[in-house]
């Protein structure tokens, strides 16, 4: 690389896998001795055993049985990502600010590693974060699916309705689809704690922020304000509430109701919303980053 | 008054700069904290930056090392801009700013693991290196949410020399730190410069502190640098001088006058004479005196120190600090 090649690529010269990789491993080490990461999965791990328990004692008093460990999977899933999602958000909060909270960006950004570098690092491991959450979820789901009803086929009254392996690759679908509007909300966490100071103050805005676009959506429509709504529905800002998309099109599966296909407008109009919102504030967060002098 | 890079030694002149700052400037609003700032660090160096508390250090190093951008200026490291070769220019860096910042929930040594391969891979042996230099080696397990002031500000020293740099940038090492703390980190960067051979910017308020260990100084005031130099030139013999207690001080003025024409003593107050000791020899001035019938009850010789030159280029009182 010519010297002049060198220089103008500025914030991006020297860019390696290698480094990259090491950095989202310091990451992933460090996050996961603090306890209140520790703690925020063990508090996921807890709602998906409770909600497990309920699930099954609830479809036990009404008599109605998920005939599959599958389908008990995607029951559990629908109403664990629903409380776990807020958790998961606040934990994203801390990958940012636990830096700015201790004064360590310091030392990370005085060992020649760029702002961009470690910011995309961060993103990753929020990635990563969020798979691991959507695994406790399965894992458990489908362990205690196994417990209660055994991962065989679903059937109603001896009549197959889908084999086990269909039953599968639509979970695993509806999973991948999942990941866009948390992978959404990973962008909102990690703007939101790149003006933070401390820990506490990403975390207190960054419920805010969430309580706000998770409501965004609901509010107008419950008032009965119509207003430009058939331009743009008001469904569009609240991107949070996306989450349910792809589980609300699953949750058809146990009910008998084949999908047809995932491509439907419901799916492409979350991953529309959520990707606008993740490129406005990924962009955001990576400017406010770089322009930030840090008085640490 | 500015002690130009020009009066350097013969060495500093042959040798690439470590660090050369030129025109740095910055702002907070209506305050300007950086003032077209000129810095220049030589290999080898302990560069001492020392000016009173808000004068500008902690500002300038974070400008160094990219914390904070600068409105005007650049910085270049090791001959590499810091702007536009990033990567480059602080690869051979090791800082400690302000404060020390560590993951309290990690021990010494995790904490050290995690950060010291950003840079490069550090064996646990050379952690254990860097934690003996400083003398934490048997705490090196034990969580940093336990360790004392001084404790982490020798985990931040032991932090910045873990890589191997070819610089060190120390800002206030000793803050915080009780007589003894002071001692035991002034004797480390002793250590470190001769052990390590490496160059070593230091920034303090401290003046004695800086006196101790530096062989150069820019001295910083109001985001400008008034004077920088080699300390031995900046004090200069010239500036020595010397304090007699005799009897009959002002005949024993007038006799040195006639005796040594240029001495020109003064007298400061009563029964004392003070005097520039121009390079002369203080027994040959105390035999006269004796000689000539005066009774010499002490002779003190003084050295012109860095507080005395602060408060002579700033008409400051020393007692800022």
């Amino acid at each position: 690389m010519s010297i002049e090649k060198h220089i103008s690529l500025g914030e991006f010269s020297g860019f390696s896998l290698k480094r990259f990789l090491l950095l989202v491993r310091t990451e992933l080490v460090k996050l996961f001795s603090f306890w209140l990461i520790q703690g925020g999965y063990v508090a996921l791990l807890g709602i998906a055993l409770i909600a497990s328990y309920l699930v099954y004692h609830i479809e036990q008093a009404v008599k109605l049985a998920s005939g599959s460990g599958y389908a008990f999977a995607i029951g559990l899933l629908l109403r664990g990502v629903d409380i776990g999602a807020p958790i998961l958000f606040l934990m994203m909060c801390v990958i940012f600010s636990i830096e700015m909270n201790y004064g360590t960006l310091k030392n990370i950004l005085t060992r020649s590693v760029t702002r961009i570098e470690m910011m995309l690092a961060k993103y990753f491991t929020a990635w990563i974060m969020i798979i691991l959450a959507i695994g406790i979820f399965l894992a458990v789901g489908l362990g205690m699916g196994a417990h209660y009803y055994g991962l065989g086929d679903l059937t109603e009254d001896g009549y197959l309705l889908f084999p086990r392996s269909v039953m599968f690759k639509e979970l695993a679908i509806a999973l991948l689809f999942l990941m866009v509007p948390l992978v959404a909300l990973s962008s909102l966490a990690m703007f939101i704690s790149s003006f933070s100071s401390t820990m506490g103050g990403a975390m207190i805005f960054g419920l805010i922020a969430y309580l706000f676009f998770d409501l965004l959506g609901i509010i107008p429509n419950n008032l009965g304000i119509k207003i430009g709504e058939h331009f743009l529905p008001y469904s569009a800002f609240g991107f949070p509430t996306q989450r349910f998309v792809p589980l609300y099109i699953l949750d058809d599966l146990p009910a008998g109701i084949p999908i047809q296909s995932w491509w439907v407008w419901d799916i492409q109009k979350m991953v529309i919303i959520c990707g606008i919102y993740f490129i406005i504030f990924f962009s955001l967060s990576l400017v406010v980053v770089k322009k930030r002098d840090f008085t640490l | 008054m500015h002690f130009s890079p020009s009066s350097f030694n013969f060495k500093y002149k042959m040798s690439q700069p470590v660090l050369e700052v030129r025109g740095l400037s910055k702002r907070f609003g209506e305050i300007s904290a950086v003032a077209n700032l000129d810095l220049t660090i030589y290999p080898g160096d302990v560069y001492g930056f020392i000016g009173p508390n808000g004068a500008g250090k902690t500002t300038t190093i974070r400008m160094i090392l990219g914390l904070i951008h600068s409105d005007a200026g650049e910085v270049k490291i090791f001959g590499y801009d810091l702007k536009r070769d990033y990567r480059r220019a602080l690869s051979e860096i090791g800082a400690l700013v302000e404060s020390p910042a560590f993951y309290p929930f990690l021990s010494g040594y995790r904490n050290l693991r995690l950060f010291g391969d950003l840079s490069r891979r550090v064996s646990r042996e050379r952690i254990f290196q860097v934690l003996e230099l400083v003398g934490l080696s048997r705490r090196a397990h034990h969580r940093v949410r336990g360790y004392s002031q001084g404790m982490r500000q020798r985990l931040g020293i032991a932090l910045a020399l873990l890589h191997q740099p070819k610089l060190l940038i120390l800002d206030e090492p000793t803050n915080g730190l009780d007589p003894q703390g002071i001692r035991e980190v002034r004797n480390l960067i002793r250590r470190i410069s001769q052990e390590e051979k490496i160059t070593i910017f230091l920034s303090s308020h401290l003046l004695g502190e800086m006196e101790k260990v530096c062989n150069r100084v820019g001295i910083i005031y109001r985001g400008r640098l008034i004077a920088e130099g080699d300390v031995d030139e900046l004090l200069g013999k010239e500036q020595d001088w010397v304090e007699v207690q005799v009897q009959d001080t002002e005949s024993a003025q007038r006799f040195l006058k006639e005796k040594f024409p240029g001495l020109n003593p003064e007298i400061k107050k009563a029964g004392w004479l003070e005097f520039k000791k121009q390079d002369r020899d203080l027994a040959e001035i105390n035999q006269a005196l004796v000689r000539a019938g005066f009774k010499v009850f002490s002779i003190y010789p003084h050295r012109r120190t860095l507080e005395d030159l602060f408060v002579e280029l700033t008409g400051e009182s020393a007692d800022v600090y």
